[in-house]
């Protein structure tokens, strides 16, 4: 026998004993003896010096014994519990209700921030987009995809709820715009009856941005609309909007604050809209959405803080949030033909798909859309966001080996 | 907002306002150390064990990682708040592209040349892909040793993860790379075998469990042996994949950040490529892989593996990543000024623009690939963009007004024309108005814009 297999010998001996069952109080080593509360036997230092051999026969699969005694400290989700709520509002009024919708939608509700923390009462809803008249300028891939309906907007809105199954239609009547037709109010209100009839889905009353025009036309709407709980998309601080807050509040509707990506513009437009008479339940808010790429960072941020505040009991900020992610298609990367950044019939959808899913995770309840893949996609993904939370389809292990 | 305040570090310095690392007080480095705008080591006066204490008292909640060496170098991790607006996010998550040991070597290596070569422009930034994750999938460890090499060859600065349940084929990995790789995955089957190879080869470790708990007991015990891990909570895939996979991040995150459970206290990882497998038709698989992957860039992923390099489906993840890794507390805007866009004179247009960072790159950018010389009259917007400052009321007839005296335009051409954006229509009188220029709209996007110019005979004004 060797030196080096002699001191294995000794070493394995020595590991036995120490190792072993029942412990030993004393180790005999040749002239020497220790106390085994004097050895500190640091498992990694001996490995080092151990035979590969021995290592794997002997420390090994005590290391890892060991090892499974790790202490696994116990784990609570994060559940946060807020003081505050997100009022419940409802869009559309069947016939019991005195309107003549075959559904309504609900938005809002929630009482919590994350799906962890609570599945939202009323998971996010799509809009789909319908204009009065094509000459707003119609995203190339969108007009590819929805084809001549678009010349006319009943056709349109009937065409939309009845192939891509949407919850909610909005009519916007930009044609009254005086830097587009300057269609007059009236003509815009047919348009409006005509859709009215031609779908049964909650229908929202979209302007053209003038501040004079769309307070004629949110008034006359609201009358038109008795009944028929639309909602009345938008006003902002550079309108007379108390005329159509009043309106909404006598003909039963719900009216859409708007403010430039500013909590407290829009804190302090809600809080005027509510001591005029409306309550939490009859408005909506915007504050603005901006395309992923053109300033999408601040809407994340604008909505968080609101959302947030809300759930810490800001009675100014408790309602739905609406969004516009239509914007998207303002964003050159949805629209523009350019090869180097791959077919814009693939890129423009997922772009709007993209914008609409960011903000509803930061806390919008109500999505306006354009693309009937981007609505699709949408649809089905945050519908989950209402349930709680699923797994175990597939994971990245079943492909892998 | 940062847990630790500026007194605390305070504390830990010299005190004596030398003024070597650039700030006049050490109360005011301290501010700086606490809003992560300086490292500890800029200042020349602590000692080793002082430095220690101070990182150890700036660490933030989520552990910083490195993944590789030298030139393959990536940094993940590294956050201390739930929400991009109570500080900042940092470290944007890096994209690894996965390539195959079953792919053949030449499609083999020419996918890692296409992602070693990716690029696209976008706001005067080059977004790129970051890594490559080599994936076992026959469990050969020649194979896999053979990826490897191939994509290491044909790579010069992107990360390597090394990917396999089996601990022999990374070993096999390991034995071609050996520069601190991410491996990854390590589960509950292969679980201490996994720790003993990353630990014995220091190499950042991916565990990866379905359920919270369980990832809370693998991370307890991976950090017994290993200090750079990365936590995959079981990316989600299927219809609920974007709401469960960022519910699930989201959770770890505030249990980390709010909660301080440390076990939690580390980068995240999501992995799209599956989706490569799950759906047959490419485009719905590059589809779902950027729907999906763009979500988690907003909520919590610290990296990411994709199979796609279709560059319509990496941009809207690399534009959101971009986006959502800005810093809050810096305004995105540019100088509001007259700029000049090629070699303008007293006949060139004056055309004007907010001062938001993109607006202004987009519209220079244009008009610099047309070689369209003109006059960029950038207004102060308060960094909004045009759409937005419009409905704000920041872009109005005053605020050009006060542009056109501040920077002196009557000087610079004797014409007095000015063309503003499509999408500023609604305020060309209220310009008219208040500057007595005539106002010409010009388009809706600036990259129509060289043509217009040319069509309606702007390019050279002459006087009246």
């Amino acid at each position: 026998m060797s030196e080096r297999e002699r001191v294995d010998e000794l070493l394995e001996k020595l590991l036995n004993r120490v190792l072993g069952e029942g412990g030993v109080e004393e180790v005999e080593l040749r002239n020497v003896s220790i106390e085994v509360e004097e050895l500190e036997l640091d498992l990694r230092t001996v490995a080092q010096a151990l035979p590969r051999e021995v290592w794997e026969r002997l420390v090994k699969p005590r290391a890892e014994e060991a090892r499974r005694e790790v202490e696994v400290p116990e784990y609570e989700p994060p559940v946060e519990e807020y003081e505050g709520e997100v009022a419940e509002v409802q869009l559309g009024a069947t016939r019991s209700e005195g309107g003549t919708r075959d559904r309504v939608v609900k938005l809002g509700g929630e009482r919590a921030y994350f799906v962890f923390e609570g599945p939202r009462p009323n998971p996010p809803v799509v809009t789909f987009d319908v204009f009065d008249t094509p000459d707003v300028g119609i995203p190339g891939p969108i007009r590819e995809e929805l084809g001549d309906v678009v010349e006319d907007p009943v056709d349109w809105a009937r065409t939309v709820v009845k192939r891509y199954d949407v919850d909610v239609i909005t009519l916007h009547l930009v044609s009254t715009s005086p830097k587009l037709h300057d269609a007059p109010v009236e003509e815009a209100m047919k348009t409006l009856e005509d859709v009215l009839d031609a779908v049964k889905v909650p229908v929202i009353v979209g302007g053209s941005g003038d501040p004079e025009k769309d307070v004629e036309l949110f008034v006359k709407a609201a009358e038109v609309c008795e009944g028929e709980r639309v909602m009345l998309s938008s006003i902002n601080e550079d309108m007379d909007f108390e005329r159509v807050v009043d309106a909404a509040k006598e003909y039963g509707h719900v009216v859409l604050t708007f403010a430039p990506v500013d909590v407290n513009m829009m804190k302090t437009l809600n809080k005027k809209v509510l001591n005029r008479g409306l309550s939490k339940e009859d408005v909506v808010m915007d504050p603005t959405t901006c395309a992923l790429g053109y300033g999408i960072e601040y809407t994340v941020d604008v909505m968080t803080r609101i959302r947030l505040a809300a759930l810490r009991g800001d009675e100014y900020l408790q309602m739905p949030i609406s969004s516009g992610s239509t914007n998207a298609w303002a964003a050159r990367e949805a629209w523009m033909k350019e090869e180097s950044w791959g077919p814009r019939e693939y890129r423009g959808p997922l772009w709007e798909a993209v914008t609409a899913t960011t903000v509803a995770l930061c806390g919008a309840d109500l999505l306006m859309m354009f693309h009937p893949w981007a609505v699709r996609v949408v649809q089905e993904a945050l519908e989950h966001m209402g349930r709680e939370r699923k797994g175990g389809d597939a994971y990245v292990t079943d492909f892998i080996a | 907002m940062p847990e630790v305040s500026a007194m605390d570090v305070y504390k830990l310095l010299p005190k004596s306002n030398c003024g070597a690392c650039g700030c006049k007080t050490c109360m005011e480095f301290a501010t700086k150390l606490v809003n992560r705008e300086a490292d500890p080591e800029d200042c020349p006066n602590l000692d080793e064990e002082a430095l220690e204490k101070l990182r150890e008292l700036l660490a933030p909640p989520i552990r910083e990682v490195s993944i590789c060496e030298g030139d393959r170098r990536v940094v993940v991790g590294g956050d201390e708040v739930l929400f991009r607006h109570e500080l900042s996010y940092f470290n944007p998550p890096p994209v690894f592209i996965a390539v195959y040991d079953d792919m053949e070597e030449d499609e083999l290596r020419e996918k890692v040349e296409r992602a070693q070569e990716f690029q696209v422009e976008r706001v005067g930034e080059t977004l790129r892909v970051d890594g490559l994750a080599v994936v076992s999938r026959t469990g050969d460890p020649e194979r896999f040793a053979a990826a490897v090499e191939t994509a290491v060859e044909h790579s010069e600065d992107l990360a390597i993860a090394l990917v396999s349940q089996s601990p022999d084929v990374l070993e096999s990995g390991l034995d071609v790379f050996d520069e601190r790789p991410l491996l990854y995955p390590c589960t509950e089957e292969n679980r201490d075998d996994m720790i003993e190879l990353a630990a014995e080869h220091e190499c950042p470790l991916g565990l990866h469990a379905t359920e919270v708990e369980d990832l809370v007991e693998l991370a307890a015990h991976a950090r017994e042996r290993v200090e750079d891990l990365l936590l995959d909570p079981g990316t989600e895939l299927g219809p609920h994949d974007v709401v469960a996979t960022t519910d699930k991040l989201a959770e770890l995150r505030k249990a980390a950040i709010e909660e301080e459970f440390e076990l939690l206290g580390y980068p995240t990882l999501v992995t799209t490529f599956p989706y490569r497998f799950l759906e047959d038709d490419p485009v719905e698989a590059a589809r779902r892989e950027s729907y999906l992957a763009s979500a988690c860039v907003l909520r919590y992923a610290d990296a990411l593996i994709m199979d796609t390099l279709e560059p319509w489906a990496l941009l809207p993840v690399l534009t959101q990543r971009q986006c959502i890794y800005t810093d809050p507390r810096e305004p995105q805007e540019v100088d509001p000024g007259l700029y000049k866009i090629g070699d303008p004179d007293e006949h060139s247009p004056v055309l004007v623009t907010t001062n938001f960072t993109l607006t202004y790159h987009c519209v220079a950018d244009d008009l610099e690939s047309a070689d369209v010389d003109c006059w960029l009259l950038v207004i102060d917007t308060g960094g909004l963009a045009v759409d937005v400052s419009v409905a704000g009321g920041q872009f109005n007839g005053q605020a050009v007004k006060e542009a056109l005296e501040e920077f002196n335009v009557e000087e610079k051409v004797n014409h007095r024309v000015l063309v503003i954006p499509g999408k500023a229509a609604a305020v060309k009188g209220d310009v008219e108005d208040a500057t007595g220029w005539k106002v010409v709209i010009g388009t809706q996007d600036s990259s129509e814009l060289p043509e217009f110019l040319e069509k309606e005979g702007l390019l050279r004004i002459e006087e009246g």
